[in-house]
């Protein structure tokens, strides 16, 4: 009862007033357990001019247990796995790092901080870390690439 | 619940804050007006009740007030009930649960370090940790249940928590809260919780437990029919039960009891009444929205009395008010300007914050240069410092126009703040060019110096090489004098005890030739 009112709190927090270059809906207006984070990609990133489409998923337990972030646009990343659940976990998602205070509006920066800055240290795409360490140019190209490819606007 | 015993029932005593007790307690009989003095003869001392060993087992009541959250209420309400009537009590009345204070309407804004960091509603029964974080009882208990292997952290900073426990009696994790924590929690000011079915109270929140369990009219109690089961608000609770249906008079649907007034009231198709203001007869059901909006009575204004019209008539007159008069006609045309003017002075506000966390960084980024270079260079610079930065960059740049109309004043009267911006980023980069400059011209400073400082070191190494040079030579001269002259003792010794002549004479021979050399080692100690 009281974890939907928080979670109630938090979408009108993040809806007010949302973080630069985001929009944050309910997917169904009836269950406010999943969010569709819209994100733009950050201007100073190689995800410049992409439209990116995330599912953010609170678990039943939430805030007792970290929410769940998925790409469903495709993304070039080394900490999106490159399938078509497109999952980000790292950091404070993990569940042995989660912490109950932790607000969404978080979440959703992160999100949005790891396509400026990637983290190849704790990536689930590791021969896309790989590269990122090792020859930045064609990363970043590839990067560009598949965001104009999945991510232009429609 | 364990079993009865005194121990359990003297806790719940001491727990039990001594509270005046003027308020009546919840009256089981229905009569709603039962007097405090009737109340004081029935239920002396509340409390000797508690106190002895009980004959029955407490009441469900009475366990249920000894785990309560309010202490207050436990005084109030558990101990006016005689243990051994409570079970027949019970079934008559059903006082609510516990309210969940988080699903109340807070009216009063909730300061933020008021909020619990897990529900972010208004602490509820707040715990502290020994870290000092505070979160709600069961906020905690909740988040330390979800921990695995069984790691029990705080849940904001990871702190280790002792002595916690599922069971709520033995936990020991909590240490004390300041009152002054608990007052202001109590006084925030929260609306009834029954207040969708009607009610209009509102007052702090440390008293709506109290105005539930005993004064709301809409809190739902057991049927006074003990086999009924039902449910009745408070202000409806008579003698007897309400719960079967009955014929409305009018539209002779089926209506049960309970509800035919309010069926009467609003609902009933059939039922009309006379408008209290035009006299009309309105059906019930839309008599609400006649008087808000229809009645040719009702008293409304212009459209245009957020703008100035003050022209207030009843609604028949309006018309042909609003068809003169000038503000209302041009009142949708105001309320759209209203609007993008908020909107604009919201943008403003978010740019001017950009504006001012932009300045801070700059003018941050250039005390720090002023003060990092402030030696190295001419004794202009701290002058040119201390004058206002944005008066020395619009001198430095002449391109920006605007500023260099009017560079006296404080804030220069940029175009747009874009403008600012621009301007801000073309002075700091101005800086950071003169910056590059003074740090290559401090690094050929330290190439030489380094190159200076070696070259004397090396020169000074030399300098310590020959003079081991000469020390090495000197110990093997007095080494090898030394190796002499034990060979010369040695050598007299070993020769008359062979009995060789000729041997003493090889080293007698032998001897002298080795003089020079040993007095010139001598020779050279003394001139050191
Ligand atoms: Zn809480
Ligand atoms: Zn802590
Ligand atoms: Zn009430
Ligand atoms: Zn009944
Ligand atoms: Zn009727
Ligand atoms: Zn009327
Ligand atoms: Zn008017």
């Amino acid at each position: 009862m009281s974890a939907s009112k928080r979670i109630v709190k938090e979408l009108t927090e993040v809806t007010s007033n949302p973080p630069a270059g985001t929009k944050v809906q309910l997917v169904d207006e009836s269950d406010v357990h999943v969010w569709e984070v819209l994100l733009d990609g950050p201007e100073q990133s190689v995800y410049a001019g992409g439209h990116f489409k995330l599912l953010l998923t609170l678990p039943k337990d939430y805030p007792f247990k970290p929410p769940v972030l998925n790409f469903q646009t495709k993304i070039y990343h080394p900490n999106v796995s490159n399938d078509d659940k497109g999952s980000m976990c790292l950091g404070m998602l993990r569940s042995d790092e989660w912490k109950p205070p932790n607000k969404l509006m978080a979440v959703i920066n992160m999100a949005r901080n790891l396509l400026i800055e990637p983290n190849p240290d704790d990536a689930v795409e590791t021969a896309i870390a790989d590269q990122y360490k090792s020859n930045r140019q064609e990363f970043e190209k590839t990067a560009r690439d598949w965001t104009k490819k999945f991510a232009g606007r429609k | 619940m364990s079993a009865p015993n005194s121990p359990t029932l003297g806790l719940f005593r001491s727990d039990a804050r001594p509270g005046p007790l003027t308020i009546p307690p919840p009256n089981l009989e229905g009569t709603a007006t039962a007097t405090a003095t009737a109340t004081a003869a029935t239920w002396s001392d509340p409390r000797q009740f508690v106190v002895g060993a009980p004959p029955n087992p407490p009441s469900p009541l009475a366990l249920r007030a000894l785990t309560s959250p309010s202490n207050r209420r436990a005084t109030l309400a558990a101990p006016t009930l005689p243990l051994g009537h409570a079970d027949s009590i019970r079934k008559r009345s059903s006082l609510p649960a516990d309210i969940d204070l988080s699903t109340l309407d807070y009216i009063t804004a909730c300061d933020e370090n008021l909020i619990c960091p897990i529900c972010r509603c208004p602490l509820d029964k707040p715990v502290r940790l020994a870290c000092d974080h505070i979160f709600c009882d069961e906020c905690l208990n909740r988040a330390l249940e979800a921990q695995r292997n069984g790691e029990r952290n705080c849940p904001s900073c990871r702190t280790r928590v002792h002595g916690w426990s599922e069971d709520a009696g033995k936990q020991k994790h909590k240490t004390s809260i300041p009152r002054i924590l608990t007052q202001m929690l109590d006084e925030l000011v929260v609306r009834c919780p029954n207040g969708k079915a009607g009610c209009k109270w509102q007052d702090k929140r440390g008293e709506v437990q109290d105005h539930v369990d005993r004064y709301c009219d809409y809190t739902l109690l057991a049927c006074p029919e003990s086999e009924c089961g039902e449910v009745v608000p408070r202000k409806h609770r008579g003698k007897s039960c309400l719960h079967f249906h009955t014929k409305c008079e009018d539209c002779e649907q089926s209506v049960l009891r309970l509800d035919l007034e309010a069926h009467q009231e609003s609902e009933c198709p059939k039922r009309a009444k006379d408008c209290s203001k035009c006299g009309a007869n309105i059906p019930v059901r839309e008599l609400i929205s006649h008087l808000s909006s229809k009645c040719p009575e009702t008293i409304v204004s212009c459209p245009g009395s957020p703008y100035g019209c003050s022209f207030q008539s009843p609604h028949a007159d309006l018309k042909p008010h609003t068809k003169t008069c000038p503000i209302a006609a041009m009142a949708p045309f105001l309320s759209a300007q209203q609007a993008r003017q908020d909107t604009q002075e919201a943008q403003q506000k978010l740019l001017q914050r950009k504006v001012d966390v932009l300045e801070g960084g700059f003018s941050s980024i250039q005390s720090l240069l002023y003060t990092s270079d402030a030696g190295t260079r001419t004794p202009t610079t701290p002058l040119e410092a201390m004058s206002d930065p944005m008066l020395r960059s619009g001198s430095n740049n002449g391109a920006a126009s605007a500023s260099s109309t009017a560079p006296a004043t404080e804030n220069p009267p940029f175009d747009s703040s874009t403008e600012h911006l621009l301007f801000l980023h073309d002075s700091l980069r101005n800086e950071i060019s003169r910056v590059e400059n003074a740090l290559a011209v401090l690094d050929a400073r330290t190439t030489m110096t380094l190159l200076n400082e070696s070259l004397r070191a090396k020169e000074e190494m030399a300098h310590t090489n020959a003079a081991i040079n000469g020390m090495r030579m000197q110990l093997h001269w007095l080494m090898s004098a030394r190796l002499q002259a034990q060979r010369e003792q040695s050598g007299p010794r070993a020769g008359p005890s062979v009995g060789g002549g000729g041997a003493g004479g090889a080293a007698g021979a032998s001897a002298p030739m080795l003089r020079p050399v040993r007095r010139s080692s001598e020779e050279s100690r003394q001139k050191l």
